[in-house]
């Protein structure tokens, strides 16, 4: 039976036409296009893939199954062979010279986990989104947008090469820019989204030239698919050419290129600018893309190109540094935010450090493993303050929020499960996910990188809790309209809220070393393994894992603690409003400045100029040039006198030249 | 004082159809435009004139015969010319040449 | 397969609208659409039919020298795909034209049809005379198009892009008449039509065969056109009717990139490699300065001119580039650029309409007033900018690679940045189109003119599809070179199979 890979991304693509078509023509109509239909479409075919993702997990233990079975019936003692991906090929795409590259799906365990919590939380939170954006007059166009998006997430998951999975990154790009700017009745929403989507831009750029250096690497005889290229880099015999000083200077310079494309997309350090700006969209977005799916993608990448990176150790201490002052600046910059989303935003960009920072140390599959803890705990956070924002009609400044545990308990046990893990108690999904990766960043990074990120750890708890505690704890600071019209959110927002909050706190037992729970890195073994036992990503050495997981529960303690004390010494100001303060500013702007120094003031003033001085004197010269044509016109026009004497002195002029000539034999 | 030279007399020929040319271009009353007219093809006379008296050998009566002819048709030209002018005159009610500047009317 | 009856046929329909009523709008509209579609499917078998040629006769014989022009009509993969595009682009323009030329609808589709017919006979020539001949006859119907039907400053404007395409190609006029008759002196028979041409070239001496090049090539980068010649573009395109640029930028332009491919650089191989760098930067200065100055511009459509100008220097840079991939690449670049620039022009024309003006600012929140112009303006404009899954993508892609296998990571990253500013400037101008918020409080729903989406949406399916699908368009580089048609394929030099790490 030949694998229908196709139906994954077709399925959510034919919900984005439905709706898509259901919103153009209900945009003449009063009301706007019916709710219920579309709402139900919307959540049909995200869940539909969702159900074929599962079904598609058997098809990896397919050979397996059957080896197995063999072995039972007959008494044989074949070996067992390892999980065993399939593909499926749909056509030749690009054929032209050397390149030679195919469109196809291939669907293996790295692909097959992304799959289940893209699809599986996709399917939540477009549930969500049916509660959320219910008296929005363009709901058809947003469930058409966020299937888009499932589209074009599923094809950058699951395409067979770099280049199937650029067409999923640039897609993922471009919903992302329409979901910031849905509301585009404001035009600073508009410039949010544009914003989003030159950074990534830049990104992409990037992408495209590293994976020109890295087709370079492998010649011609190697078609462009990650399967290919995992072989070639895995195969004993390319070692020695790997190891010789040019080959390895492209594979660096390829790396580090790939790595400036995942930044753009993971919003690391240097382009991290965007996602903060992209809160503007409406929750439901924010919680999807810019935490749990899209952002990944960047992460994504380095563990689908795990054996390229990991013969680019120069690129890989890149990558640590890189996950590593990002997640320290974000976390310090959450802290003084004062918007609800922002602070998420900033702690999304912070655990993204994180995950990056676990890859450049070698723990790909530790990394993965967090990007898949975090799509729950900041899933849930996200969902919470929609709800909260929903309740309040319309506020998202923290100062202005306080006492809501009472009044929302349903969105405030949520979000407590979701500060729960991220904060790093014990058994949350944080806990086993961090603690890990700090595990893995003393072991192979280093007691300075392992130092930051404990710091880090302590700092998220500071500012996490300072948003629970301003948001939820502290005394009631509401606005009079807010408070009269405060309701807990519809059963369609709360049922996700339940689920990823449940999850906040159980899927970090997908992966529990101490308790011999490893379901997850045994899945990640085929994809990561090679590339990580390369780097001599051992398991154990030393101190005991009981002793870490130890030390960042205290500092996740330390980070409450820290923070309960600032509040009560009043350090927080949440009786000011108004704009942050300076420093704070400043601070947060950082880099936006560097953008804007590097980036955008030079293509202004090189525009400048071009516009106002080279244009105009290419004009000028033209105008020149046809004025020195008029002149001479002018000038020949003098012999075409009506004045008789002018003629007749004129044609005796030239009489006399002629015969002049004709004297001297010149003619 | 030698025999008479050819370019003596052409030189005095050339003078005079020089001055008719003048004439010509510089004079704005038509009237003196058609004197120096006369006068260029006096001058051109003159010159044929003084060929057939100076060239050297036996020349002979031919170069008398060409002045006989343009006398005659310098006379026609002056009649006709001088009508013109009159209908010209009428029309334009000026006798400047420089006034005449469009064909047409 | 008759060529001739393929050359014909628009010049029939051109004089055929002659018969059209002038005051009866409708029947006119619909009996040009009918005569452009027939000719569409005229010109479609000569795409399906791969490469096609008619017998090649003596049109004449200068006098005295002898030399032979040449007259026959030719047509490969390359020609195939710009015919094919012409004719599609020609219906649809007729479409979108009633709201912008008002009740002259007759005169614009003859105008069109004559542009139809001098475009066909310059892309199916097989002679140097012939071909100049049909250049030169492009501009009348063109300033035609810009001149009667345009805005205000139409004239100005006209004579501008008329003066400079003149100017561009008298040396290319001299050029002609040197290799027409200076051989000739030293006691040899020339006949002008390409191939012969070939070999005659190859016997002049260099200088002068570097001048010939000179020439000729200035003539295609007017055309195109490329910095530093290219200020007639932008006043051109914006004073001429919308669906007019549609055409102008559509096809028009791409003759400069096919004159290039056909003549210039079959003809002059070795001038041609000597001198890849100066086009290569002609070419890359041409896709930063389009980039940079389509961030300043305050009209729409001069938007659209500066991102026209800059895709298409992204063309002549990798054409000089001399690889499989540039070419198979420029073939699709001018495809998937003809089809989206000429739907952007299509429907920044009828939201001119809407607005009265062309100015960026005053169009207002089109999102909300017109949907499905939105809709259809965004995936025109998702198309121009490259996104994966159009055409326009796997253009860019492919004349990326070319240019970073000749010239290193540094030129591939300049002509990249392309990526980043193509996004900037159509976002910009599609911000300030669909999106904000209008000036009125209840904004009354605008008409969109079923006809002009009949007419734009097709030419996005086809993008997309061949997004996806690219293979018939990259194949057509590779079609069997004619012995009457040269080509650029003929430099490619196929580069050993390239090891690992190289």
């Amino acid at each position: 039976m030949t694998p229908q890979l196709w139906l994954l991304p077709a399925l959510p693509f034919l919900g984005f036409l439905i709706n898509g078509a259901l919103a153009l023509f209900g945009s003449r109509t009063e009301h706007g296009p019916s709710r219920g239909l579309s709402g139900f479409l919307g959540v049909l075919f995200p869940l539909a893939t969702f159900i074929l993702v599962v079904l598609a997990w058997q098809g990896l233990f397919l050979e397996r199954d059957s080896i197995l079975r063999l072995n039972h019936d007959l008494g044989l003692g074949l070996g067992i062979p390892p999980v065993k991906p399939f593909g499926q090929v749909l056509w030749t795409w690009i054929q032209t010279g050397e390149l030679n590259v195919d469109f196809g799906f291939r669907f293996d365990e790295l692909a097959g986990i992304m799959l289940l919590f893209i699809t599986g939380i996709g399917t939540l939170i477009h549930l969500y989104s049916v509660g959320y954006m219910a008296h929005d007059r363009g709901f058809a166009r947003f469930m058409a947008y966020m299937n888009l998006f499932l589209a074009n997430m599923v094809v950058l998951v699951l395409g067979n090469g770099p280049l199937v999975t650029f067409m999923g990154w640039e897609g993922v790009g471009l919903c992302s820019y329409l979901l910031i700017g849905f509301w585009h009745h404001d035009a600073s929403n508009g410039a949010a989204a544009k914003k989003a989507f030159l950074v990534n831009r830049a990104g992409d750029l990037g992408f495209l030239l590293g994976l020109f250096l890295l087709w370079q690497v492998l010649g011609t005889g190697t078609p462009l698919t990650y399967e290919a290229i995992a072989n070639w880099f895995r195969d004993p015999a390319h070692a020695i050419l790997l190891a010789s000083a040019p080959v390895a200077a492209l594979v660096t310079a390829s790396t580090l290129l790939l790595l400036l494309g995942a930044t753009g997309k993971s919003a690391q350090i240097p382009l991290l600018t965007w996602l903060p700006d992209a809160m503007a969209g409406p929750t439901p977005v924010s919680a999807l893309i810019h935490a749990a799916t899209m952002v990944t993608s960047g992460v994504f990448l380095l563990a689908r190109l795990s054996d390229v990176f990991a013969h680019a150790p120069l690129t890989l201490e890149v990558v640590a540094w890189i996950g590593a002052g990002t997640a320290a600046w974000a976390a310090v910059t959450g802290l003084v935010q004062t918007d609800i989303k922002k602070i998420l935003a900033y702690s999304t960009i912070s655990q993204l450090g994180y995950m990056f920072l676990a890859a450049g140390v070698g723990a790909f599959d530790a990394g993965v493993f967090h990007v898949f803890t975090h799509a729950f705990f900041k899933g849930v956070l996200f969902l919470g303050a929609g709800s909260v924002i929903h309740a309040l009609s319309g506020e998202q400044d923290v100062r202005r929020m306080g006492g809501l545990w009472r009044k929302l308990p349903l969105t405030f046990a949520a979000m407590f499960c979701g500060w729960y893990a991220i904060v790093g108690l014990p058994f949350g999904a944080g806990f086993w996910s961090k603690d890990l990766i700090l595990e893995k960043v003393l072991l192979r990074g280093g007691p300075a990188l392992y130092l930051v990120a404990l710091a880090t750890a302590v700092v998220t708890a500071v500012y996490m809790t300072r948003m629970m505690i301003l948001v939820f704890w502290s005394k009631p600071r509401l606005s009079p309209e807010a408070a009269s019209h405060l309701h807990e959110s519809p059963l369609t927002m709360q049922i996700p809220m339940w689920v990823l909050g449940f999850g906040s706190l159980v899927a970090g037992f997908a992966w529990a070393d101490p308790f011999h729970l490893d379901w997850f890195s045994r899945h990640m073994s085929e994809s990561v393994g090679p590339a990580q036992a390369l780097l001599g990503a051992g398991a154990g050495g030393g101190p005991s894992a009981i002793l870490l997981e130890s030390v960042g529960v205290v500092a996740s303690l330390l980070g409450i603690l820290v923070a309960v004390a600032l509040h009560r010494s009043g350090k927080f100001r949440e009786n000011s409003t108004g704009p942050l303060s300076m420093p704070a500013r400043a601070w947060t702007l950082l880099f936006d400045g560097i953008h804007g120094v590097a980036g955008i003031w030079p293509v202004r003033i090189l525009s400048w100029i071009l516009d106002n001085i080279v244009q105009p004197l290419l004009v000028g010269m033209a105008r020149v040039f046809g004025w020195c044509v008029e002149m001479a016109g002018g000038a020949a026009r003098m012999a075409q006198t009506p004045r008789l004497r002018w003629n007749l002195g004129l044609s005796v002029l030239g009489l006399v030249a002629l015969l002049i000539l004709l004297a001297r034999n010149i003619l | 004082m030698g025999a008479l030279q050819p370019i003596q007399l052409q030189v005095l020929a050339a003078l005079l159809f020089a001055l008719g040319l003048a004439t010509v271009m510089a004079r704005r009353n038509l009237f003196f435009v058609l004197m120096g007219v006369e006068l260029m093809l006096n001058a051109a006379n003159l010159s044929f004139l003084s060929w057939s008296r100076t060239m050297p050998g036996n020349v002979g009566l031919e170069g008398q015969l060409a002045p006989i002819f343009a006398i005659a048709v310098a006379a026609a030209e002056a009649c006709v010319g001088l009508a013109m002018l009159l209908s010209v005159f009428r029309s334009r009610e000026s006798l400047d040449t420089d006034a005449f500047d469009r064909m047409k009317e | 397969m008759n060529l001739h009856l393929v050359l014909v046929a628009p010049l029939a329909a051109a004089f055929l609208t002659f018969f059209l009523s002038g005051r009866d709008t409708v029947s006119t509209l619909r009996a040009s659409l009918f005569l452009a579609l027939a000719v569409a499917g005229f010109t479609f078998p000569v795409l399906f039919a791969g490469t096609v040629a008619t017998s090649v006769h003596t049109w004449f014989q200068l006098p005295v020298l002898g030399t032979d022009i040449r007259w026959g009509l030719a047509s490969d993969g390359l020609s195939g795909w710009l015919l094919a595009l012409t004719s599609v682009l020609v219906p649809a323009a007729i479409l979108c034209s009633p709201r912008i030329v008002g009740d002259r609808i007759r005169e614009f589709a003859a105008a069109a049809f004559l542009l139809q017919a001098t475009l066909y006979g310059a892309l199916l020539s097989v002679d140097l005379l012939q071909f100049f001949a049909f250049f030169e006859a492009m501009l009348l119907p063109a300033t035609i198009l810009v001149a009667l039907f345009g805005g205000r400053d139409r004239r100005r404007a006209a004579m501008l892009f008329l003066v400079f395409s003149l100017a561009g190609s008298v040396p290319l006029f001299v050029a002609i008449w040197y290799l027409a008759t200076v051989p000739v002196m030293s006691g040899r028979h020339v006949s002008l039509d390409l191939v012969s041409l070939q070999a005659l070239v190859a016997t002049l001496p260099p200088q002068v065969r570097l001048r010939l090049f000179a020439a000729t090539a200035l003539a295609f980068l007017v055309k195109i056109p490329a910095v530093p010649v290219h200020i007639w573009q932008a006043d051109a395109y914006s004073e001429g009717p919308a669906p007019g640029s549609a055409l102008l930028t559509g096809i028009m332009a791409k003759i400069g990139l096919y004159g290039f491919l056909r003549i210039a650089i079959p003809l002059f191989p070795q001038e041609a490699k000597a001198n890849a760098g100066v086009f290569v930067v002609l070419g890359l200065a041409t896709v930063l300065v389009g980039a940079l100055l389509a961030l300043r511009q305050r009209e729409a459509r001069r938007v659209l001119a500066f991102s026209s100008l800059s895709h298409l220097g992204l063309g002549l840079a990798a054409i000089f580039t001399f690889r499989p991939e540039a070419i198979s690449g420029v073939i699709l670049l001018m495809v998937a650029h003809g089809l989206s620039a000429a739907a952007l022009f299509f429907l920044a024309g009828i939201a001119e309409t809407w607005s009265g003006s062309r100015h960026v600012d005053d169009f207002g929140a089109l999102a909300r007033r017109a949907p499905l112009f939105s809709v259809l303006f965004a995936v025109a404009a998702l198309a121009s900018v490259g996104l994966p899954g159009t055409a326009g993508f796997v253009a860019e892609f492919l004349l990326l690679i070319a240019l970073w296998k000749a010239f290193g990571l540094l030129v591939a990253a300049v002509a990249g940045t392309t990526v980043i500013l193509s996004a900037a400037y159509t976002l910009r101008l599609v911000q300030k189109l669909l999106f904000g918020s209008s000036a009125e409080r209840n904004p009354v729903a605008l008409e969109f003119p079923a006809a002009a989406a009949w007419a734009v949406a097709p030419l996005l399916l086809a993008l997309v599809f061949l997004g996806f699908q690219p293979g018939p368009v990259l194949k057509a580089a590779r079609t069997d070179l004619l012995t009457r048609l040269p080509s650029a394929q003929a430099l490619i030099v196929e580069d050993a199979p390239h090891v690992a790490g190289r």
